[in-house]
């Protein structure tokens, strides 16, 4: 988990399963049952804090377990409800006057729009935060300010670009650059092991994967540069570094290279396209994806490092090295409760985020968590720190209805590539009256 | 003619002493005269306009980005605030070369260089948001020494040049006092805003001294003090301005005609820049406007001296003044070429080779080099014929000077006979004017109710 946009629209069926236990209890007492997917009523009492999120399963154990030494320490009983649409379900609280305490946000575009409206605390506004602002690198805590106000605190990190391998590809090594890398897979690809495993099911947000790969190849080909422009809807969606972007993006989900083929690409489930680099023999040598991968592997009970490994995108022969994409767990504040202040400066606090990496599976923003679980997350905290430029996820960043057809714009190249100058030329038309960045 | 006659002095002046106070004000240097200020002032001007050009060449290179300043981030604010920093560090620098014991322009230089500190560290700050990493030491000082102190120090010594003008000194003992408001208020908001939790120019640096050193709300306090004082302290330098101008004799009144226009100007905009800053902190989009409205209204204050001087002989030091009219817009038109030139070469060489080169620095400073002369001979030609005061012009020497007198020298001779005259008049005037007080001597009846006492000898 880690990045906000497929938390609304796929969590249904990928990591938001199973509810917590005080959420279950919950539910117990007020004799109902909650359906998968459904968000859950919580009534607060005076030492309760309601927390709105998508988190399920490994996730949820982990945010359980961080939230266990607060909830002991001060008594105060944290209720997680869950939804697979947080966008929706925070305006219908808000609408019905019963907002959470805490929520997760759907990115910056959904924070900013709930703190034009003004349902949005400032959480610079109290002192409880402040290890929050001394402690997290500058660049999050940006993020998370609307207007001049901090309104949006990063609880986790995600890692995107990563390109993993199983043992299949173990011995390759790492490429000297993505030319090295197609020539490699190419090389040692068969009918059987293709070179690519791509997945871009998933309910509610098909075409995910697919944006996080023209974005991560659109900022080692063209740089930040480029890739601001694009995000803040200065350079069109025709523009010929997008083109590009999106044509390298199609050699990899072209028949031949992708296991399964266009269908195969097309049907495979998101969270699933990583089981190809296992079997015998493994459907694919390669699969792109972020630092929650290992949570996926390690639920099937693969050892890191040994049966999986990963190494960064390589990059673009005359393009631009050292940027890196980054995705974060946004969460707002929605009422003035000090408990719930309490439990935001907890879930931010060195003393949690250690807790919370320590379960695997997520990076923090937070500068003095150094320590991490495995050797593996150790190298993707690294590569995070290390790199000499750092973007947030573009399309986490656009407004919904462009993000929305960002993804269909995948889904519609991926299954008809001779469509791409038709597709990107629709984008544009459907972007360029609303502007695409969440400042334009 | 110069203005700088002091009328109302502690007690009152001697006709000697205000003779004496009047060469000593009218303060046109002899040539080598203060060489150590003189060498001061053009070394600090240098250095600031340098760093101050290589912020905006980085800046452009990296595609003039909005960078991460609160109410200033957006290219236009930043250009105001860069073009207003400029205008005023070189009038202040021009004037306190050319009157160095006048505070005025010495003063004025400081405004003019605590904006000029905005750019450098903005981007400074933005290559420290470019990664995950803890903001290194020194930007993290720098941006902090910004935020706290740029603002105030602007905003309170731009109040103390009006509170200053034209002669150096405060109009009255009353105005004296004056003078400290905007000096505490300054101190008192820089201390505020150094204690703050966040850097209230770059609010997503948490400030260093933090709640730790003091309660917040005690920086709070201070902050609003130092607000308030401020606020109180543009009063007063408009106040001291109209104050000024409605004692003054005509020749005085239509010397700092427009800077007591561009002095309230500044008044106007620049308290909407406190209000906004310190108290009620609107979205940067607000900020942005009342930045640049806060620019704009300040970097009228420098242009209206300059069109004073140069219209109305303020400071009486015409004769020199072209250069400064010359070279200020040469400063900004090379700079501006320089800057359009590296990022349309680097475009090109983007273009061509897929990659920034550096050939761009050499190719635009050959081309700078080679613009500098004809550049700067028609500003000067410019200058010559709309700016300059004709007996302040600097013509060439006819071939016909060397020949015999003829009626006309005669005529011209008789007419700079007059002149001479004139001014004779006038400094016996103005000597009259401090002996018996600013109503005598013209034959003016005495403000009624005036407050002040008639000076004796």
């Amino acid at each position: 988990m880690g990045h906000i946009r497929y938390r609304t629209r796929q969590e249904g069926t990928r990591r938001f399963a199973v509810p917590g236990l005080l959420l279950a209890l919950g539910m117990l007492a007020a004799g109902c049952a909650v359906r998968a997917g459904d968000a859950t009523d919580v009534e607060p009492g005076p030492a309760t804090v309601s927390v709105l999120g998508t988190w399920t399963g490994p996730e949820l154990d982990a945010f359980r377990g961080v939230v266990a030494p607060f909830e002991a320490a001060t008594g105060i009983t944290v209720a997680y409800a869950r939804t697979t649409d947080l966008a929706g379900e925070i305006d219908r609280r808000i609408a019905i006057g019963d907002p959470p305490d805490l929520a997760g946000l759907a990115g910056p575009a959904h924070m900013e729009r709930l703190a034009q409206a003004g349902v949005l605390r400032d959480l610079g506004a109290s002192t409880e935060l402040d290890g929050y602002l001394r402690e997290t690198a500058p660049a999050f805590v940006r993020l998370g300010m609307v207007d001049e106000r901090l309104v949006g605190a990063i609880v986790k990190t995600t890692l995107k670009g990563l390109v993993w391998h199983g043992r299949a590809a173990a011995h390759l090594g790492e490429p000297d650059g993505w030319d090295d890398l197609v020539r490699t897979a190419a090389r040692f690809s068969t009918d059987d092991t293709r070179a690519w495993c791509v997945g871009l099911g998933s309910p509610g947000a098909a075409g995910w994967p697919g944006t996080d790969w023209i974005e991560n190849i659109l900022l080692r080909q063209s740089g930040t540069r480029i890739w601001d422009a694009w995000v803040d809807g200065s350079l069109p969606w025709t523009a010929p570094e997008i083109r590009m972007a999106f044509a390298a993006y199609l050699d990899v989900v072209s028949p031949g290279s992708v296991a399964g083929g266009t269908y195969g690409a097309l049907t495979t489930d998101a969270l699933a396209a990583g089981d190809g680099l296992f079997g015998t023999p493994p459907r694919c040598l390669y699969t792109q994806s972020a630092s929650f991968q290992p949570a996926l592997f390690d639920a099937q009970g693969r050892d890191p490092g040994d049966d999986y490994d990963f190494f960064p995108m390589p990059d673009f022969d005359g393009g631009h090295s050292g940027a890196v994409e980054v995705a974060g767990d946004l969460v707002g504040l929605f009422t003035d409760r000090p408990a719930a202040i309490r439990l935001l400066a907890w879930l931010t606090g060195v003393e949690a985020q250690r807790a919370w990496v320590a379960t695997g599976g997520g990076l923090s923003a937070n500068a003095r968590v150094t320590e991490y679980p495995d050797r593996l997350t150790q190298r993707e905290a690294a590569v995070l720190t290390g790199a000499s430029q750092v973007r947030f996820d573009a399309s986490d960043q656009m407004p919904a209805p462009i993000e929305a057809a960002f993804r269909r714009a995948v889904m519609d190249v991926t299954a008809a590539p001779e469509r791409l100058d038709e597709v990107l030329a629709d984008l544009e038309a459907f972007s360029a009256p609303s502007g695409r960045g969440p400042r334009s | 003619m110069n203005v700088l006659v002091r009328r109302r002095g502690p007690g009152g002046l001697s006709a000697a002493a205000a003779l004496a106070s009047f060469r000593t004000l009218r303060d046109v240097p002899e040539p080598g005269s203060h060489p150590v200020a003189r060498l001061m002032v053009t070394g600090v001007w240098l250095v600031a306009v340098m760093v101050q050009l290589a912020a905006v060449t980085v800046w452009l290179a990296r595609g003039a980005p909005r960078l991460p300043v609160s109410f200033a981030g957006a290219p236009w604010a930043l250009v105001a605030i860069t073009i207003c920093s400029l205008l005023t560090l070189s009038m202040g620098a021009f004037l306190a070369r050319r009157m160095p014991r006048n505070l005025v322009g010495w003063v004025m230089m400081v405004p003019g260089l605590a904006l000029m500190a905005v750019l450098p560290s903005a981007l400074m700050v933005h290559e420290a948001l470019e990664v995950l990493r803890p903001v290194p030491w020194t930007t993290m000082v720098v941006a902090w020494l910004v935020s706290s102190i740029a603002a105030p120090l602007a905003i309170g010594s731009l109040t103390v040049v009006l509170l200053l003008f034209p002669d150096g000194r405060p109009s009255s003992r009353r105005w004296a006092a004056a003078l400290a408001v905007p000096i505490v208020a300054t101190a008192v908001l820089s201390l505020g805003s150094a204690l703050d939790r966040m850097l209230i120019w770059f609010p997503m640096l948490a400030g260093p001294m933090g709640p730790g050193l003091v309660e917040p709300a005690a920086a709070a306090l201070a902050r609003f003090a130092g607000f308030a004082g401020l606020v109180v302290s543009v009063l007063l330098a408009a106040g001291s301005l109209i104050d000024r101008y409605r004692d003054a004799d005509e020749a005085l009144r239509r010397q700092v005609r427009w800077v007591v226009v561009a002095g309230g100007l500044t008044a106007v905009t620049v308290a909407p820049l406190l209000v906004g800053r310190y108290l009620l902190r609107p979205g940067d989009a607000v900020g942005e406007l009342i930045v640049v409205a806060a620019a704009s209204g300040a970097a009228a204050f420098p242009i209206a001296v300059a069109i004073a001087i140069t219209r109305a002989d303020l400071f009486d030091i015409d004769v020199i003044i072209g250069r400064t009219l010359v070279y200020v817009p040469l400063t900004a038109i090379l700079a501006g070429l320089y800057a359009a030139l590296v990022a349309l070469l680097q475009r090109v060489f983007v273009t061509l080779t897929g990659d920034t080169s550096d050939a761009v620095i050499v190719l635009s400073t050959l081309v700078l080099a080679a613009a500098f002369t004809p550049v700067r001979q028609t500003l000067d030609g410019f200058v010559e014929r709309h700016f300059r005061s004709p007996h302040g012009r600097s013509r060439p020497v006819p071939a016909a000077a060397a020949g015999p007198i003829t009626e006309q020298d005669h005529a011209a001779l008789l007419a700079l006979l007059a002149s001479h005259v004139e001014r004779l008049e006038a400094v016996e005037a103005r000597l009259l004017h401090l002996e018996h007080g600013p109503r005598l001597g013209r034959g003016l009846p005495v403000k009624r109710g005036s407050r002040r006492k008639t000076p004796t000898a």
